[in-house]
């Protein structure tokens, strides 16, 4: 009940704020709007059958109660239904034939995990532990140790793959772009030992994926 | 199930012999071009008139066929993630890099295999065991 207790001075002024707000757009800036729609927005006028009618409620229809039990009766609904399957029926399967055939993925579809090289062979991980850190179902185990070189590297990069989550949060951390998801979803295994990934299992992956990898990861950079 | 006129056209483009192989291994009969074979033998085709997602696909080398046996690279153009096949992008091309002994080969699915991976420790065990050493009998 507060709009009956608002004083009039507070109304008008409300009011005018409003018609402010609701001002007509002029002409020509519809004009370029519209001008400027391109895909996903629907440009000039519909097309004639785009809205469904509005459906005939029961007390508005014209059709006789002598119509209405016939169509009951010979069941041209039914055979109407059943014309729609039969029609199915002649046409080429829908149905995507796996192996052949595959439903597709996005270049940054996030799969199986993999460890990639520098172009010279070096592995890239620095063993920073970021994506140890920010891993939210906690899979990944990483030590670090001194190589023989000075350079610090990983002695033990284990992913327990029944812990991950695939959320993609490694790869986004990485500094060095050495922990990927690549696009592979065909390795299921037939028990939960074999998804226990260690770091040769995971530079194996990279060493195998690398051509896709390093091609997704260009497909995708001017969107990062 | 497929048309009957489907079937017979594309068996008419295809010939018997493939339609029988194709009946034996996809189960559907399907005529298109071939747009490459990667270092496997498995060979891809493509026909644009096909339904949508149905358009490209891939004839496997040996009977024992595994979608894990299609090389990387054709995976992508395989999963309509990429337009060129890896025949036409030398991105996506396999390249022997210099400090591979050997070409790369696809590791198959070997799960419930003697081939199978089994996970094992990268690192120096961090607990020894005693070694009990008994001090010789004064």
């Amino acid at each position: 009940m507060q709009g009956l207790t608002r004083s009039t001075a507070t109304t008008a002024a409300m009011l005018s704020r409003q018609a402010l707000l609701r001002r007509p757009q002029q002409t020509a800036m519809v004009a370029r709007i519209v001008a400027q729609r391109s895909y996903a927005t629907p440009a000039g006028t519909t097309s004639s059958g785009f809205r469904q009618k509005r459906t005939t409620p029961w007390d508005e229809e014209k059709e006789s109660t002598l119509d209405r039990a016939g169509r009951v009766f010979l069941m041209t609904e039914m055979f109407r239904g059943m014309y729609v399957l039969m029609e199915q029926f002649f046409r080429p399967p829908y149905t995507i034939f796996y192996p052949f055939e595959k439903g597709p993925i996005s270049p940054r579809f996030r799969g199986e995990h993999a460890l990639r090289r520098y172009p010279s062979g070096e592995e890239r991980c620095i063993a920073c532990k970021l994506c140890e850190a920010i891993c939210p179902a906690q899979a990944i185990t990483i030590e670090a140790e001194e190589r023989a070189d000075g350079s610090r590297r990983t002695t033990r990069y284990d992913i327990d793959m029944t812990k991950c989550i695939y959320c993609g949060f490694c790869q986004e951390s990485c500094p060095v772009d050495a922990i990927v998801e690549s696009p592979n979803a065909e390795y299921a295994t037939e028990t939960r030992e074999e998804l226990l990934y260690n770091k040769e299992k995971l530079l194996a992956n990279g060493d195998k994926w690398e051509p896709e990898l390093a091609a997704i990861i260009k497909a995708d950079s001017p969107y990062r | 199930m497929s048309t009957i006129t489907r079937t017979v056209r594309n068996l008419w483009k295809v010939g018997i012999r493939d339609y029988f192989h194709q009946m034996n291994y996809i189960g559907d009969t399907k005529a298109g071009t071939l747009i490459g074979t990667d270092r496997f033998g498995n060979k891809y085709f493509e026909d644009a008139d096909e339904l949508p997602l149905r358009t490209r696909w891939v004839d496997y080398k040996v009977h024992d066929f595994d979608a894990a046996q299609i090389e990387p690279g054709w995976h992508a153009w395989m999963s309509y993630a990429v337009d060129k096949a890896p025949s036409q992008d030398p991105d996506l091309a396999y390249k022997r890099r210099a400090w591979e002994d050997t070409d790369y080969k696809t590791i198959p699915n070997y799960t419930q295999t003697r081939g199978a991976y089994k996970p094992y420790n990268t690192v120096k065990p961090k607990h020894t065991a005693w070694e009990p050493v008994a001090a010789p009998r004064q």
